[in-house]
């Protein structure tokens, strides 16, 4: 059939030059392909294009594009693309791979037209491209097959083969391909059942139930031969390519030669003479790939030929150091095959990884959308062939594969070098891509050793799958720069928009350095020391006239003073300094700190706390934690409780502990912990309030409690536990006079000698220096401070006063570095005006009233701004009344979470009577409380008996579960029988029978660990840090959101305080340091105005990069008719559509009251009905659509999540505190600030 | 809940189906008299809340309750879910309906001897790939199950999207899933005996109405449907653990009607366009393609040109 002459590769050269060869194509095909056009052969590269792909990047490498028009699937369309060919002067096809690649029509279809097309030619093309008959033929020519069937066969026929070749097998369906309809079958007894399974779903898949039988390889690998041969019959076989990296039959990554250690030259000279013999024997000329699976004993079955060029020709080039494309298009045009085995020796090795535009993670789904960066790598031994760029927009027609990257170099190991740095310093930004996968791959020991097949990916799929897939750490922190310099305002600080980008700011924080303080200081003290050398040398030290004092600046004073909001940028700033103060401790975490590090600073609290320890290496460092409460607000069962113990006793020295009932026992679980650790110093504290009852008798017997229980989890006496640990009391309110102090460790001391101690207070009273000073003098050791300027008034007080007075007025030493505490407090007076314009709380001043109210600490502050907020600040001398009432009638300590406790009990009670009965109501309320409070139940009046029911009739939950005894034992026993009457009504005999005095500890149950990890597992698909997951044990939602911010956003600890709260504005210049110590530069170049969505667009430069980012800083234009109002999916009052439809019918209209379960509207989804029922008993407020088909044939279009009815409480309820909601109009509920 | 087998709920219950028994039953249609017949004998009984059912002899591995006649089965067999009495898969087959419905309860009038069932279906997926789509393709599913199942037995139906089942180019049947409170119910008409004539047919059809002819023809609605929930069943569990939604979507492809011809698009609006199916979208949408691009339709109808 070939009458034509031989040409040379220079003649074909000379013939194609300026004619036009179109590529019928796109994406990396059609790239790589116009570029062997035009380089060699200098001829016009065409390439078709449909109207999605007509401006892509692929097409920039076509010298012209061919139209295909609207519909991306006209590549498929070859009649039309040979017509428009063969109309515009295109004398030869290139198909390229996938499309058209493997129709043997399109030869055909081609030479009718006289167009020269560069691949096989039809005839031979069928045979090998057919699977059936490239089986036959291989059968012809001794190459062998998988054993099986020929053709499809019946069940009883299945059997016989099965029996013959051997289980497993496998059951393929006819119209199956590409790895789908494949069903394995293991064992004899099986087959029956798979086979009826498997013909249904072929019959499902592919309209056709036919099967045939296959013999299962179990382990093998992916081998193929590329083969090159011309018409004249001279064929070339390069060596192998290694495919075995596959998924579902996919192939991921691809390597030449293969660096299986089986693998030998005697197999690649057999698997090469296999595909000479299959290729001549049809007279096949072009490009070819002959596959097989190579068992795990090197012995080879034929799968298939492909008829084409392949994703994977670019390592066979890579290795060889040719271009396959060139020897294609000089082959069809009938040059000579210039390929011999003397001339074209392999030198290189190679090795792909396919990059594609999909989630991993999520089963590999596709993802299309902006790209929104794009870096690729580049340098020694790298080679890439994309099809995307910078601000593409990957189209979700076509299939995922964005590039084809290759390392190539003189060793396996040098190539897996230059892929892993490649991959690194590949970026795709905007979408989801199989990078990290890669990463995965080639990291895992086992596909370096080479030693796997081709289930390697499912085999070590978990493990693959764990990583997490962010973009580089400077590129996320400018997101969330250009976020807060939008906004004007940080989001993340929970403070509500506290400013706007037009408003004055605090200025830039550039810190001024102290003056270098030289010093002599040696600290008496330091980390690494063990707990008895501790407690001993504080024990000599008081004998000796010195006080310790430990320094709460970053912990609780910022807690009470700064609404705890001490990043630990900051932190690291002043601590390095702290550390050289000489304090016994520095108080750094625990508390509310834990919480809002998470909430508000979105810190891993535990990953602080080890970063203190190095930039303040030398002081102890101390923890505050609330018993069983740990670091929340309710109480954790004990395997919870112990394995937060234990990561805290990792990074902290010193932990106090402390419970607001004095409840003794429920610290057990920590002192367990920290007691059988000879490095952590355990300091359990009384909780003190200042009040009849609380006397210094009572604290002395907790005291001697907690000597028992200590000597009890040490396994020692008495006697031997005082030395054993510290003894911690704790005035969270700030009342306890000097004299009270000086009696009570006076008492204390006498009664055990050896018992150190250490005493911490507030300021609240405006009493914290004379009392400190008392508490020297009685005997404590140690005493709380902290630095000047972070002192206001609800926290600790100064440290040089109180050194001043211990020191000059009471005649006691200390020993600490003062020069370096000035130094300290240098930096902290430039850190301040941050801390206190954006977040300090409202009341800031002494409220020596806390005697009589008792609110602890932070709590005043943040208690009365509420009420200040919620519009009662009319009623706030009422509530501090209620307060100092009701401590005299339900005993327990004004400490967290009592104090809030008792604060919410006083807001419900006078905000109710106010409700019921305005001021009046009130001073009736405070009346019957006086009452209470002065005269004998047996002088009440009936009446006073029943009025005084009102008084806690109000109260929530927490209030009942303290009395029900839920949080411990109440320190003076349950309160009187009425106030259970006032508190529960109907249920108070059944809540007093049921009350106890046990630990919650013997009650509550233990977490099921395993199944928390899973599900934490599952929402962050990955496997947690062990951080991560106490942080989700302890505080599960905002545990979740710091570690998704995290991922997004990476550690904001890198951007200075004030652009975390102010961001920048437009030409400011940021300059911030990334990962390892890499310096960045950030300038804002514009933030323009909102658009009608609400979205501003924020341009910066980062380091040498442009960016630009959506911002959202407003709501969606109103007025636009197409804004649709959204459902709240959190609020059960919003009922909104399941999913696009249309609504035909609503049942309710505005005023209705409907039950829980009731139909509110039906939605036809592709008419399927769907009715939408309400959840909750309630009122119809809105009805913000509503059809009526039946009666006018109309659908209204609704889209998902659209608001359809909108209900409200039924007859005015408030979901939370279950009162009655006097008005609908209502934002907030008026009883407890619930958001209606 | 009833267990498996066939009953037939003698006492009826009041405003719901009317009390009934096999002479009744026989007396109306000579097609249900060989129906019942084919149960073997009627000799159990069972008493329960709402009322008393008989049981037939025959075994069968789903429930079917046979009901007199009722105003349609989909309330019917609401009412019964609701009570407990009907599992998965478990059916209302109703000789009669005084007002069978088909969607946006459109009258469906239907003679004895067709085939008015109402099934109730399994719970959809609430995991994998599946969860997601589907609520978009329930109702797909169910006629891809009905077109396989009656391909079975020896007859071609296609799926005019998205709810209409075609044989010869006529109306033979129509679907309709009802869901509340989490339960999918399947209303299924299929006319075996009888059509209404065209021109009873509603103004706005798209199909002439016809009648389902298997080869060999099916004995009557019972085993008709018998057949159906049998085959439907296991394939059920292969389309949902085997295949991905997507491929599913290809798969049904092949029962779809019109693939490929140019229909006209009826929009809600009212207005009316020329355009080619292309196919199914993994949402369940029908891809259309007219002059100005492709479109995927969530609802409105389709007629043949």
């Amino acid at each position: 059939m070939i009458s034509m002459q031989p040409k040379s590769f220079e003649q074909v050269l000379e013939e194609v030059k300026g004619k036009r060869i179109l590529v019928a194509n796109r994406g990396i095909p059609a790239r790589r392909i116009c570029r062997s056009i035009t380089e060699m052969f200098n001829a016009k590269a065409v390439m078709t294009a449909t109207d999605v792909d007509k401006t892509s990047p692929a097409s920039s490498g076509a010298n012209e594009l061919l139209m295909l028009g609207a519909d991306p699937r006209a590549y498929l369309d070859l009649d039309r693309v040979i017509r428009e060919a063969k109309a515009s002067g295109i004398v030869a096809i290139h198909p390229g791979w996938g499309f058209g690649s493997e129709d043997d029509s399109f030869p055909a279809k081609c030479k009718k037209a006289g167009i020269i097309f560069i691949g096989p030619p039809q005839e031979p093309m069928r045979t090998l491209g057919n699977k059936v008959a490239v089986r036959k033929l291989a059968q012809e020519q001794g190459v062998p097959v998988v054993p099986g069937s020929e053709g499809a066969v019946s069940i009883p026929e299945a059997r016989e083969i099965a029996k013959e070749i051997g289980f497993p097998v496998m059951l393929k369906a006819e119209g199956g391909g590409g790895g789908r309809g494949i069903y394995e079958v293991y064992k004899e007894e099986d087959l029956e059942n798979a086979f009826s399974k498997a013909s249904a779903l072929a019959q499902a898949s592919f309209g056709n139930p036919r099967l045939y039988v296959e013999k299962l390889l179990t382990s093998v690998r992916h081998i193929e031969i590329q083969v090159v041969a011309d018409m004249y019959g001279n064929v070339f076989c390069f060596d192998e390519r290694d495919c075995s990296v596959q998924r579902n039959h996919q192939k991921l990554i691809e390597i030449t030669p293969s660096p299986w250690p089986n693998y030998t030259t005697e197999l690649r000279a057999q698997l090469k003479e296999y595909s000479r013999k299959l290729v001549s024997a049809v007279g096949y000329y072009s490009l070819a790939t002959v596959e097989f699976l190579v068992d795990a004993e090197g012995v080879p079955y034929l799968i298939e030929v492909n008829t084409r060029l392949q994703v994977e020709h670019g390592i066979t080039e890579c290795r060889y150091g040719i271009d396959l494309v060139e020897e294609q298009i000089a082959i069809a045009f009938g040059a000579e095959l210039r390929l011999t085995e003397e001339k074209n020796k392999p030198y290189q090795w190679a090795f792909q990884c396919r990059i594609n535009c999909e989630d991993p993670q999520k089963d590999f789904e596709p993802n299309s959308g902006r790209i929104t960066r794009y870096v690729s790598p580049g340098g020694q031994g790298i080679r890439i062939d994309s099809c995307i760029g910078d601000g593409y927009r990957f189209p979700s027609n076509y299939d995922s594969a964005a590039s084809l990257l290759i390392a190539y170099g003189n060793s396996w190991n040098k190539v897996v070098a230059l892929m892993k740095r490649a991959l690194r310093e590949y970026m795709i930004g905007g979408l989801k891509t199989t990078i990290p996968f890669h990463c995965k791959i080639i990291d895992h020991p086992k596909f370096v050793e080479a030693n796997y097949d081709t289930n390697f990916v499912r085999q070590n799929y978990a493990e693959l799958m764990d990583y997490s897939d962010r973009e580089s750490n400077s590129f996320r922190l400018t997101r969330l720069v250009a976020e807060i310099s939008a906004l004007g305002y940080n989001k993340y600080v929970q403070l509500g928009e506290y400013r706007g980008r037009e408003d004055k700011r605090v200025g830039r924080f550039e810190l001024a350095e102290p003056p270098k303080v030289s010093t002599w200081f040696e600290p008496r003290i330091v980390r690494g020391m063990d707990r008895d050398t501790i407690l001993d040398t504080l024990r000599s030290d008081r004998e000796a006239g010195i006080i310790h004092m430990t320094d709460t600046t970053t912990r609780d004073i910022t807690q009470s003073n700064s609404g705890n909001r001490f990043r630990m940028a900051e932190d690291a700033i002043i601590g390095p300094n702290l550390d050289k103060c000489g304090f016994f401790s520095l108080e750094n975490g625990g508390g509310a700190h834990f919480h809002v590090a998470m909430l508000a600073n979105m810190t891993y609290p535990f990953t602080e706390a080890a970063e203190w320890n190095k930039f303040a290496p030398q002081t102890l460092k101390q923890v505050l934690i609330r018993s069983t409460n740990v670091l929340g607000y309710k109480p954790q069962p004990k395997n919870v409780m112990r394995m937060t113990g234990e990561m805290i006793n990792e990074h902290y020295d010193v932990i106090r502990c402390f419970d607001f009932l004095n409840h003794i026992e429920n610290m057990r679980p920590f002192a367990e912990v920290a007691l059988h650790s000879n490095k952590n110093i355990f300091e359990p504290a009384i909780s003190l309030s200042w009040a009849k009852g609380f006397d210094v008798a009572r604290y002395v017997n907790v005291t001697d409690q907690i000597v028992k229980m200590c000597a009890d989890v040490a396994g020692v006496s008495e006697k031997q536990a005082q030395k054993m640990f510290i003894l911690g009391l704790k005035d969270m309110a700030g009342v306890c006079p000097p004299r009270f102090m000086r009696e009570l460790i006076g008492a204390i001391s006498q009664k055990y000698p050896e018992l150190v101690i250490h005493s911490h207070r507030h300021y609240t009273d405006g009493l914290f220096v004379p009392t400190m000073g008392a508490a020297a003098e009685a005997g404590a050791h140690i005493v709380d401070v902290a630095v000047g300027a972070a002192v206001r008034w609800y926290g600790q007080g100064e440290v040089l006063s109180t050194a001043a007075y211990i020191e000059d007025e009471i005649g006691l030493k200390t020993h600490l570095d003062k020069d370096m505490i000035r130094a300290t407090n240098f930096k902290l007076k430039q850190i301040m005006p941050y801390y206190d314009r954006y977040t300090a709380p409202y009341f800031q001043g002494i409220d020596h009233d806390v005697v009589r109210h008792g609110m602890p600490g932070g709590a005043t502050s943040s208690s009365q701004e509420g009420a200040l907020k919620q519009g009662y600040i009319k009623l706030l001398p009422y509530m501090l009344k209620f307060l100092e009432g009701t401590r005299k009638l339900v005993r327990y300590h004004d400490v967290t979470p009592g104090s809030q406790i008792t604060w919410n009990t006083a807001f419900l009670g006078v905000t109710g009577a106010y409700k019921r009965g305005g001021e009046r109501e009130v001073r009736r309320l405070l009346n019957i409380l006086d009452i209470m409070n002065l005269c004998k139940e047996e002088d009440l009046t009936p009446l006073e008996r029943e009025a005084r029911l009102d008084l806690y009739r109000d109260s929530n939950d927490a209030f009942r579960n303290l009395l029900l005894g839920k949080f411990g034992k109440l320190p003076l026993g349950f309160p009187e029988d009425w106030i259970y009457q006032s508190a529960f009504g109907k249920g108070w005999k059944t809540a007093i029978a049921e009350r106890t005095e046990e630990s919650p500890l013997t009650t509550l149950q233990d977490v099921d660990l395993t199944a928390e990890m899973e599900a934490l597992k599952a929402r962050l698909h990955r496997q947690p840090s062990d951080e991560e997951f106490v942080m989700y044990l302890n505080h599960p939602g905002d545990a979740i959101t710091t570690i998704e911010f995290c991922e997004k956003y990476g550690n904001i600890n890198n951007l200075p305080v004030d652009v975390w709260f102010e961001g920048l504005i437009k030409g400011e210049v940021l300059h911030f340091q990334g990962k390892c110590n890499k310096p960045h530069r950030m300038r804002i170049l514009d933030i323009s105005e909102p658009d009608e969505n609400g979205m501003a667009v924020v341009r910066y430069e980062l380091d040498s990069e442009i960016m630009s980012h959506q911002v959202k800083v407003a709501e969606p234009d109103s007025g636009s008719k197409d804004a649709t109002e959204m459902a709240d999916p959190t609020n059960d009052y919003h009922v909104g559509s399941p999913s696009n439809g249309d609504l035909w019918v609503t049942h309710v209209r505005p005023g209705d009251k409907v039950k829980a379960g009731e139909e509110l509207f039906n939605i036809s989804i592709m008419k399927q009905e769907k009715a939408v029922v309400a959840t909750v008993d309630a009122t119809v407020r809105r009805v913000v659509k509503s059809g009526n088909y039946t009666e006018d044939k109309k659908m209204v279009p609704v889209v998902e999540g659209e608001l359809i009815v909108e209900l409200g409480p039924a007859a005015g309820v408030c979901p939370t505190c279950k009162l009655e909601v006097p008005g609908e109009d209502s934002n907030f509920c008026p009883n407890c600030g619930q958001k209606m | 809940m009833l267990p498996p087998g066939i009953f037939l709920w003698e006492s009826g219950l009041e405003g719901l189906c009317e009390p009934t028994g096999l002479d009744d039953l026989t007396a109306i249609s000579p097609i249900w008299k060989d129906e019942l017949e084919r149960c073997g004998a009627w000799s159990e009984s069972v008493e329960t809340d709402s009322g008393r059912f008989l049981k037939a002899n025959l075994k069968n591995e789903t429930t079917i309750v046979i009901v007199g006649k009722c105003s349609s089965t989909m309330e019917v067999a609401r009412y019964l879910v609701e009570s407990d009495m009907l599992p998965k898969w478990g059916a209302v087959i109703a000789v009669e309906q005084s007002s069978g419905r088909g969607q946006l309860r459109r009258p469906w009038v239907s003679s004895p001897g067709n085939l008015h069932v109402s099934a109730v279906l399994p719970e959809g997926p609430s995991k994998g790939d599946w969860a997601k789509q589907y609520g978009g393709l329930v109702s797909l599913l169910c006629g891809h199950l009905i077109a396989s199942g009656v391909k079975s037995l020896g007859a071609e139906v296609q799926i005019k999207w998205p709810n209409d089942l075609l044989h010869a180019e006529r109306k033979v049947g129509g679907m309709l899933i009802e869901e509340r409170a989490g339960v999918d119910i399947l209303g299924l008409g299929i006319n075996l005996v009888e059509s209404p004539p065209d021109s009873k047919m509603r103004e706005d059809r798209s199909v002439e109405a016809g009648v389902l002819r298997t080869n060999p023809p099916v004995p009557g609605p019972l085993a008709l449907w018998r057949a159906l929930v049998s085959h439907g069943k296991s394939l059920y569990v292969v389309l949902l653990g085997e295949l991905k939604p997507s491929q599913f979507v290809s798969a049904l492809s092949c029962h779809l009607a019109w693939m490929g011809r140019t229909i006209l698009v009826n929009e809600r609006e009212g207005s009316t366009y020329q355009a080619e199916i292309i196919g199914i979208s993994p949402e369940g949408g029908l891809i259309v393609r007219h002059t100005e691009g492709e479109e995927v339709l969530f609802s409105g109808s389709i007629t043949p040109q």
